[in-house]
């Protein structure tokens, strides 16, 4: 491969398949790399093609961003709302269903769970001696794809020349392996509601 | 001289009957096999290990390339988020009552993604995963810096895996056809996989 082939890694080039903050850490991690004098290379076998497998869909209702006097409404693991303060203590069922039906109409964004089977082989190596340092294949990895968010009422599919429709924007990754959701803090499967009040 | 590393090793394998398996290697595949069981600092100049420590001398790239794979081989690997096959998973395993939660709860997802998405005009989950596996492509070739086209490379390795079960299997259903009535001898191709993870 030639050099004019070759682009930086920044968080500009991984945008439109990553979501920022998971671009942010492999772009610190490739700086790190040719820092040291390193590459990484990932390397597809000829004729694999991803097969991905759902695993976990969960749907966050509301407005997105969160405006300020707004709180998140957990519904076991799979359902979030973006809720005012006001609603977020459960009254009642026709209450709550009121809610839901506010916060759907503020739009949702989906994120999709996936088991991605591709053999892959990720390798590191020495840029000056083209030394492999460290190599390793998996068959198998997670994957979480989100989209962006959109209302009701937004146009999400557009038409092709073939008369098809096709979506207007892309799926993004926003995790592998769960290295984001890791860090973040462990969020409790049941139901969040204060029932004391 | 190019240090081999976590190269795939052929050998032969010598099966008399399927409990008692020999492995021939020869002289040159222990060698190689021996010197990549060490650590590679030791292979990196053998001749300094009775002199007394001196100063470190920095080794640069126009000196031989034994020098300059030592300087390699010295040079800390970066972490990098990867997961490599032989690290812990990061989140705990699910249990079979979580597992059967997460079920139901994927079930209900698809249903409302549907609504969401439309379902006649965008077939969930068909049409996701056809543009999900489009997208974890140009991720790779991306991370790879690619413009072009995503590198591969060729697909000996996993093939001679499925061939390694593929004999194992005929020669074991041969050898239960034949019994001890005719003991045989078969030789087949073995492939060591071997990498490791070096800190």
């Amino acid at each position: 491969m030639t050099t004019s082939d070759k682009e930086e890694i920044t968080q500009h080039w991984l945008q439109p398949v990553m979501i920022n903050s998971l671009a942010d850490i492999f772009v610190r991690a490739h700086q790190e790399a040719s820092s040291s004098h390193h590459r990484v290379e990932f390397k597809l076998f000829r004729g694999a093609i991803p097969k991905i497998k759902v695993d976990q869909i969960s749907l966050t209702y509301g407005p997105f961003p969160p405006p300020y006097g707004y709180s998140i409404q957990h519904w076991f693991s799979f359902l979030s709302l973006v809720v005012p303060k006001e609603d977020q203590v459960f009254r009642n069922y026709p209450h709550q269903k009121e809610v839901l039906k506010r916060a759907k109409d503020d739009g949702v964004y989906l994120r999709i769970n996936t088991t991605v089977s591709l053999p892959i082989q990720f390798s590191i190596i020495d840029n000056s001696t083209d030394v492999v340092k460290l190599q390793d294949r998996r068959n198998e990895f997670q994957m979480e794809f989100v989209s962006p968010h959109f209302t009701p009422w937004d146009e999400i599919f557009a038409l092709q020349k073939d008369g098809s429709w096709k979506l207007k924007w892309r799926w993004r990754v926003s995790d592998i392996d769960y290295l984001l959701k890791s860090l973040r803090p462990i969020q409790d499967s049941k139901i969040q509601i204060d029932y004391t009040s | 001289m190019s240090i081999p590393c976590q190269r795939m090793y052929r050998s032969i394998v010598k099966i008399e009957g399927i409990c008692r398996p020999e492995i021939y290697l020869t002289p040159r595949q222990l060698v190689l096999f021996a010197f990549n069981t060490r650590g590679y600092t030791s292979s990196s100049s053998p001749s300094n290990t009775n002199n007394p420590p001196e100063k470190p001398v920095e080794t640069t790239h126009s000196n031989s390339n034994s020098n300059s794979n030592a300087h390699a081989l010295n040079n800390p690997i970066p972490s990098y988020p990867w997961l490599l096959s032989s690290s812990l998973p990061r989140i705990k395993k699910l249990t079979l009552w979580e597992r059967l939660k997460q079920y139901h709860f994927k079930q209900v997802g698809i249903e409302r993604t549907k609504e969401h998405l439309q379902d006649k005009v965008y077939p969930f989950p068909e049409q996701f995963q056809e543009d999900a596996s489009k997208v974890v492509l140009e991720l790779f070739s991306r991370l790879n810096g690619n413009r072009s086209a995503i590198s591969q490379i060729s697909t000996d390795t996993s093939q001679s895996g499925n061939c390694i079960v593929l004999y194992f299997i005929i020669s074991y259903v041969d050898y239960l056809l034949n019994m001890k009535f005719f003991p045989r001898i078969l030789r087949i191709e073995f492939f060591f996989c071997y990498s490791r993870y070096i800190k």
